[in-house]
């Protein structure tokens, strides 16, 4: 069988840079395939994707190299448009690549281009709609969808052109958990049930990597592997871990599993799989280990939240009635869908909306009572885009921007050694030191979040809010941030962070609060937040799959879930070796 | 935030008129305000637009406040810079040491009517008129290039997300302490803080959306196929020949 894609040693340069993106890249895709393609942020694989249509070198300029085939056409020789027809591509952000009003307009945008007769282009609306659940959808107004829905009008919209590929870069990057499964369901459902090839670059692992025929992975601009999920994970999956990209849950357990000599008869990547294998041998149940928040129960509060409502000018109600407790020296993860009420609820504890007299007290002050100048030197807020923060041209500014103003010092007048040494320091433990004199906005994506962080608390604060400060980052640039973050915390900061990074939640925070339509469904620590399905169910929370193993294997119900590999491992005596 | 200078879904007969009826009434009001230099009849077609707005368009007087008072603030200004440096003769009053002349009055307020009168008449175009339809009358009525109407619509419809990442911008740079020191130099500095995200954002927004929009056969040819066709209405026929004839009427009057 002929491969529908078939790149032959491509090298591509991009416009006014020396080094190659893409080096001698050869790879085939088939017809019918569900491929995944990974690696660490910055190794090209958007840059890769966009060589299959076209857009590379055609409308981004510069040197390629190579062949690029694709439905038996010539890309190098085409325009994008002549490969319309054969390739849909969907992108990020939502708002970027949607530009209609109405939800029909988005979908018949593409095939009204290229000048199919309107019946004909009606039906396919029709079919397009459905096909991504959202029949009856036509009239719509694009800006009034949730993210979810948004991206699947954006696959419609390519799925309208009768396209055999379909591309997404990272498509489901900002959507929170239960609309990134809805998205990979359709996906699946397009490529076994329609026949589509599908090609997609993800970060979100756990989620997606069973559903690949086969998972490609590019490291520094070249394919460095490419096979089965299951084949490349039990053979390579310290090397992914290396360089940085995340891997499922259930896989690293597999492999620390098997370094202590059990054997699996299929390697498992799936909690229905692991459980296959381990049920043989798992003959005890977990114990209750201790408790990571007992020690806490003594500090103070920092913050003390007492019937917080909200309403939007709209009519909207976005918190209702929430009323909890931070401790000093917490690490509390934020939880729920998007649009549950989690930044408005966070906004308020800045500040930045101002809360209601006798609602949100800061260390027993009424926040109402309080300017958003004079909570800046209490809290730093790190939001969801670092670069709206910066507001100098280095790297060593930006980090002590504050304490300039605070001091008074003008652009161009002298630094004291003091405050610079300050800098240093906080560059120092981002290892940025070296980078001090680049621009802010040169930084890679993870080294702009950390930067942001810094910089937010060099006046001394002592508590940072996080707005999901690690979505679409890969493995490694998320550890390190959230390292950064525990580091902060062991110096006795609170952290307080909006994530939807379910396994980042487990491995580092203490506390949950989850938020569901506005209202606080939970407020406790996280091991126990997994004990309670309802709650899961209602928040649309995916449960990590280490727990969910762990309550599959244990005989009788938990009294505390098991949410990370090392715990897990900390019962590892009760697996039989065999 | 509801912004009041946007198109509204609601029934009025200016809503279901099709935009070149629309657009051929607001050339007639254009040509009449230019045809007066008095202000009573400015005042008389001020107050007719304004009747329109109110009946056929179907929007309330705080709504029709609520759009146009930045026009009316700078109306405002412009009437009081027109009344003091536009010469006359005839002195009316003095405010202070300043004459006041009649014919400067006559003058600015015709002129500043005659403003109102033309914004007030392209708030009711864009507040009745779906973006989408006035797109597709520039393509199929008036032939103009669909690669160019519709960048405009594009560009338009980034307005609202440009808008409120200038208002995150806005709060995020606050937390970092931006505003706390004053002093014109300072303030240029801010504004240059705050307008390079804003760039940098839009500039990273508009190459995906070209990307998209390429990726999806926009420009392929010169011309393209419509799902939706723009017809010209019987009663926004009815409605465009009444103000023509009153135009052409306006205008013999002002010849005999």
């Amino acid at each position: 069988m002929d491969p529908i894609i078939k790149l032959d040693n491509v090298t591509y340069t991009y416009e006014d840079e020396e080094e190659p993106v893409l080096k001698n890249v050869s790879l085939e895709i088939y017809k019918g395939e569900f491929v995944l393609i990974i690696g660490p942020s910055g190794s090209g694989k958007s840059t890769l994707c966009q060589t299959f249509n076209g857009i590379i070198p055609n409308i981004m300029e510069g040197e390629i190299s190579g062949q690029v085939l694709v439905d038996g056409k010539n890309v190098l020789e085409l325009n994008v448009k002549d490969l319309a027809e054969s390739m849909g591509m969907v992108f990020q952000d939502p708002d970027a690549q949607l530009c209609n009003i109405y939800v029909e307009d988005e979908v018949a945008f593409a095939p009204e281009n290229l000048k199919i007769d309107p019946a004909e282009i009606m039906r396919r609306i029709e079919d397009s709609l459905e096909k991504v659940r959202l029949k009856g959808f036509n009239y719509r107004k694009v800006h009034e969808l949730s993210g979810g829905q948004k991206q699947k009008v954006g696959i419609a919209s390519v799925l309208s052109m009768k396209p055999n590929i379909l591309v997404l870069d990272n498509a489901t990057a900002n959507l929170d958990p239960q609309a990134t499964r809805e998205i990979f369901e359709l996906l699946n459902i397009l490529n076994k049930d329609f026949g589509h090839t599908i090609i997609i670059v993800e970060s979100k692992i756990d989620e997606v990597m069973h559903l690949a025929d086969r998972v490609i992975v590019i490291e520094d601009g070249q394919v460095v592997s490419s096979g089965s999920p299951r084949d490349l994970l039990e053979t390579s999956i310290d090397k992914l871990i290396d360089m940085g990209v995340w891997v499922p849950e259930i896989s690293e357990l597999a492999v620390k599993l098997s370094e202590q000599g059990f054997k699996f008869n299929k390697f498992p990547i799936t909690v229905h799989e692991a459980k296959q294998e381990l049920k043989r041998s798992w003959n005890r149940p977990f114990l209750i280990s201790s408790n990571k928040v007992e020690e806490m129960s003594k500090s103070r509060n920092v913050y003390s939240v007492q019937n917080l409502s909200y309403t939007y000018p709209s009519g909207t109600q976005a918190l209702n009635n929430v009323s909890f407790n931070i401790k000093q020296g917490d690490f509390v993860a934020i939880l729920g869908t998007n649009g549950s009420g989690k930044t408005t609820l966070v906004k308020h504890l800045m500040g930045i909306m101002k809360p209601p007299k006798g609602t949100v007290f800061f260390k027993d002050e009424d926040i109402h009572e309080k300017r958003l100048l004079d909570m800046t030197e209490h809290v730093g807020y790190v939001f969801q885009n670092p670069e709206h923060q910066f507001v100098t041209d280095n790297v060593l500014e930006e980090t002590i921007y504050s304490l300039l103003v605070d001091y008074g010092i003008e652009k161009g007048e002298k630094i004291p050694e003091e405050i610079i040494g300050k800098g240093k320091e906080a560059l120092e433990s981002i290892n940025l030191w070296d980078s001090r004199d680049k621009h802010p906005f040169n930084l890679s994506g993870g080294e702009k979040r950390r930067l942001s962080v810094v910089a937010s608390l060099i006046t001394g604060q002592d508590v940072v809010i996080l707005d999901e400060p690690t979505t679409g980052q890969d493995y490694a640039s998320a550890t390190k941030l959230l390292e950064l973050c525990d580091n902060l915390n062991k110096q006795g900061k609170t952290v307080i962070m909006i994530t939807h990074d379910i396994r980042l939640v487990c491995k580092w925070a203490k506390k949950a609060l989850v938020m569901n339509n506005g209202n606080l469904i939970y407020d406790g620590e996280i091991s126990q937040l997994f004990l309670h399905e309802d709650i899961l169910r209602k928040a649309s929370l995916v449960e990590p799959p280490i727990s969910q193993l762990a309550k599959q294997l244990s005989p009788f119900p938990l009294k505390r879930a098991v949410i990370t590999v090392d715990e897990f491992f900390s019962e590892e005596e009760r697996v039989q070796v065999q | 935030m509801s912004w009041a200078f946007q198109y509204q879904e609601k029934k009025s007969f200016m809503n279901n008129i099709d935009p070149v009826s629309k657009l051929i009434w607001m050339v007639c009001i254009s040509v009449l305000v230019f045809l007066y230099e008095t202000p009573l009849p400015q005042f008389y077609l001020l107050m007719a637009t304004i009747l329109l707005a109110l009946t056929l368009a179907n929007l309330s007087l705080t709504f029709i406040l609520r759009g146009i008072w930045i026009m009316i603030l700078f109306s405002t200004g412009f009437f009081v810079l027109q009344l003091i440096f536009v010469p006359g003769h005839t002195v009316l009053f003095y405010v202070g040491p300043l004459p006041i002349y009649s014919e400067s009055l006559n003058f600015a307020t015709a002129i500043t009517l005659r403003i109102l009168t033309i914004f007030m008449s392209s708030f009711i175009f864009v507040v009745s008129t779906d973006p989408r339809d006035i797109v597709l009358a520039l393509t199929q009525k008036f032939k103009v290039p669909y690669r160019f109407a519709y960048a405009i619509f594009v560009a338009l419809r980034f307005v609202p997300t440009i808008e409120s990442e200038a208002r995150v911008i806005e709060s995020a740079q606050i937390i970092r302490g931006v505003g706390k020191q004053k002093g014109l130099k300072n303030k240029v500095e801010n504004f240059k803080r705050f307008s390079m995200p804003l760039l940098m954002g839009a500039i990273r927004r508009v190459r995906i959306t070209a990307n998209t929009m390429d990726s999806k056969g926009y420009g392929a040819y010169r011309d393209r196929t419509y799902i939706r066709t723009v017809s010209i209405t019987t009663k926004g026929k009815i409605f465009a020949a009444i103000w023509v004839l009153t135009l052409i009427f306006a205008i013999v009057l002002k010849i005999i």
